[in-house]
């Protein structure tokens, strides 16, 4: 089997385009080998796919520990794509939970880039991380419209009574705080994600309800 | 059997929908009623969510804010058969709040389940794209053109200008994106269109591409709406399967192919050159204009750069002609503008209506003063980077011109409120702190002005030489405006001068001689 560069070679990143093949004549379906993240099964009609329990919003895998041969694959499966480096580095993190430095070399290899390139990339962008998130993470809100129903007095609260600065890991690797500006959800401030989960409303002693629910659900 | 709607946009779902369906399901159980649950988008009176909605022979009939601990008490007073109950506000769509609409991008949302393909097409879906097959691309471009559409994302430049640039440019391929990184604060108006109608996207993508000449495009979504991300890409994966989209889009020989790409949290990547640099999988730094992204754009190709909502509004042009749009709005605003009340307000959601509407009617009739019950001191229009306006600004109408007159713009549409609470020197420090975070870099006056922009309104809060700082300041405010690469740089001042223009008393440093007294026992001036 051709490794992941080798195959990927034929598609390095930013060369100018080909002249046609007419687009009509290309593949259906052609972005179906996609893995969906999330979403209806083959077969389900819409309508089963809104009863409550089946529904389709967005899951959070749990992160798998480094795997050179899964670091492979991962890469592998975007390699074909037009731009492929930010869908490589957030599909590696959605595999791992980040983006491990082992995975560097492999990426700018098998997208035919420097390090220093995929290195550019991968501190550019708030949401790639380099070292592992806590298991939960938390998001408070610091947008205009969260500022203005009390978005201050949560962020301060969470960073006080959390004793971390956004951006942090708690030390025992339980909790990451982090500051998002907007979640779109602006007319039911101030807004909060954990683990993901949008909530709206969030009053400090909920905040406070909701980190411990989810810190200790997750020792458990 | 009934059907009853409880939605599944994430609004909804931050404020309980998901337990409020599920309650629904367990009382209906207990009950042996058999129920039909749909998961549709918000009705976008987010002030009323969880809104269940029951469907009766005269209409649908919403209950709001339910609570989980509501359902049995709704189950008792009958409200599958449109029963009263103390959370009934009867018809939803005659709700005064929903009826002075002109619900004309947002006619679908909410209405259908967001997925159902049936749906879609019985609500007057598919009809703009028919009819754009049946068009050359010259006149889709031209109808376009003169419906007198402005692109949504905030710039206002007329799409069908835009769309005949592209279709004139000789390079091959061609792609068209939609910019789906809808950052700015106060705005989400294009999360709950993916969420509630994402087919309305899909349709207008594909139009996009038969009126310029391409095959392929791309959604950039940022990556804090996962939910409309997972929406999107189930719809999209249905649109293949039933030939909307791929080799022979609705049995036509025009193809086209689309891809969802996930931002990763830059704000920046909302400007259209950063956001072609992040989909070519590069840092998202601004690129010099020109060349424009219309001639040289994705992979140095032309390419159409596109907001969602406007997408969304050319199928209302195409399948209601331009006359029937361009007679919305005022001036050299036409159509309807989706603005998003949101912020400290009583009644916050989604207002799409035409433009030309003064901004004290939109917080009267609408929003309806605001949560704290305290009077609005300032509202901040068209995002982060839109200026804080007072009271005495209310009478403005909303329209492209008349804000860029003031000293404001529209934006996006974030139409946000605060309270008397409000601090607004610390809101202009808010302003250029977000702008430091958020700069991608490239140039100085951005990345260096915003820094020092803080530093200034640190010092003037301080009350260290206040006067000569606020020169300082309107120096700087001059020097980001008329020197930065693009908007980012460009319009951080305009909330900052806003302030020192609408609310001076706030940056005098008087606040700081205040504090003062108050510590030493000084007499309050």
């Amino acid at each position: 089997m051709l490794s992941a560069h080798q195959r990927v070679g034929r598609h390095p990143q930013g060369v100018s385009l080909p002249n046609p093949p007419a687009a009509s004549s290309r593949q259906p379906g052609r972005w179906a080998a996609i893995r969906w993240r999330a979403g209806p099964r083959p077969g389900v009609s819409s309508r089963e796919i809104h009863q409550p329990k089946r529904y389709h919003h967005a899951q959070r895998r749990a992160a798998r520990p480094w795997s050179h041969e899964v670091a492979l694959r991962t890469i592998d499966a975007h390699a074909g794509q037009r731009g492929p480096l930010l869908p490589t580095l957030l599909a590696l993190q959605e595999t791992f939970g980040y983006v491990d430095a082992r995975a560097v070399p492999l990426v700018a290899k098998a997208l035919n880039l420097s390090r220093a390139d995929v290195h550019g990339v991968l501190t550019f962008y708030p949401d790639l991380r380099s070292t592992p998130p806590g298991a939960v993470r938390v998001q408070v809100c610091r947008g205009e419209a969260c500022q203005s129903v009390g978005g201050r007095a949560l962020a301060d609260h969470a960073t006080s009574d959390l004793r971390l600065d956004f951006g942090q890991s708690a030390p025992d690797g339980s909790l990451t705080l982090d500051e998002v500006f907007c979640l779109g959800n602006c007319a039911l401030g101030p807004a909060v994600t954990v683990n993901g989960q949008l909530h709206g409303r969030v009053q400090a002693a909920q905040l406070d309800a909701m980190v411990r629910d989810s810190t200790r659900g997750d020792r458990a | 059997m009934s059907t009853v709607y409880v939605p599944a946009d994430s609004a909804a779902r931050s404020v309980g929908a998901d337990q409020v369906a599920a309650a629904i399901e367990l009382q209906a159980a207990r009950r042996g009623c058999v129920v039909d649950i749909v998961r549709n988008g918000s009705r976008e009176m987010t002030w009323l969510e969880p809104l269940v909605e029951v469907a009766c022979p005269d209409g649908r009939v919403g209950y709001g804010p339910v609570a989980p601990g509501d359902v049995a008490g709704l189950f008792d007073a009958g409200f599958l058969d449109g029963g009263d109950h103390k959370l009934g506000h009867g018809r939803t769509d005659q709700i005064p709040w929903l009826a002075l609409q002109n619900r004309l991008t947002f006619s679908r949302v909410g209405i259908i389940d967001p997925l159902s393909v049936q749906d879609y097409q019985a609500h007057g879906g598919l009809i703009a794209l028919r009819r754009a097959l049946a068009m050359t691309p010259e006149q889709i471009c031209d109808e376009v053109t003169a419906s007198g559409l402005r692109g949504r994302g905030g710039a206002g430049f007329p799409v069908g200008v835009k769309w005949r640039t592209v279709l004139d440019a000789p390079a091959w391929p061609k792609f068209v994106t939609c910019n789906a990184d809808e950052g700015d604060s106060g705005t989400f108006a294009d999360r709950m269109l993916m969420e509630g109608d994402p087919f309305m996207l899909i349709e207008g993508m594909v139009i996009a591409g038969l009126a310029v000449g391409a095959h392929e495009g791309f959604i950039y979504v940022r990556s804090e709406y996962p939910d409309a991300v997972a929406t999107m890409q189930a719809a999209i994966r249905t649109a293949y399967k039933t030939g909307w989209l791929g080799p022979r889009v609705l049995g036509s020989d025009h193809g086209f192919d689309l891809e969802i790409r996930v931002g990763a949290g830059a704000y920046i990547c909302g400007e259209e050159t950063a956001m072609l640099e992040s989909l070519e999988g590069k840092r998202g730094v601004v690129r010099a204009k020109p060349p424009l992204p219309a001639i040289e754009g994705l992979f140095g190709k032309p390419t159409v750069v596109n907001n969602v909502l406007s997408l969304a509004s050319v199928l209302v042009v195409l399948a209601h002609g331009s006359d029937f749009y361009r007679d919305f709005g005022v001036g050299s605003s036409r159509g309807t503008q989706v603005f998003q009340l949101a912020g400290n307000v009583a009644r916050g959601g989604i207002v799409e209506t035409a433009f030309g509407i003064t901004l004290g009617q939109m917080l009267e009739q609408f929003a309806g003063g605001t949560a704290s019950g305290r009077p609005i001191r300032a509202v901040q229009v068209g995002g982060p980077l839109g200026a804080y306006l007072p009271p005495t600004e209310f009478d403005l109408p909303l329209d492209y011109e008349a804000f860029a007159q003031a000293g404001a713009m529209i934006g996006h549409g974030g139409v946000v409120v605060f309270d008397d609470t409000v601090d607004m020197a610390a809101q202009a420090r808010s302003a250029m702190e977000f702008c430091a975070a958020e700069s991608c870099g490239k140039c100085t006056p951005c990345r260096v002005g915003a820094v020092r922009g803080v530093e200034v309104i640190d010092r003037i809060v301080a009350g260290q030489d206040a006067a000569a700082n606020v020169v300082l300041l309107q120096d700087l405010c001059e020097l980001m405006a008329d020197g930065s690469l693009c908007a980012m740089g460009g319009l951080t001042p305009m909330p900052v001068r806003s302030v020192l223009q609408h609310f001076p008393e706030s940056m005098d440093g008087s606040a700081a001689r205040t504090d003062q007294q108050d510590r030493t026992g000084g007499a309050r001036r």
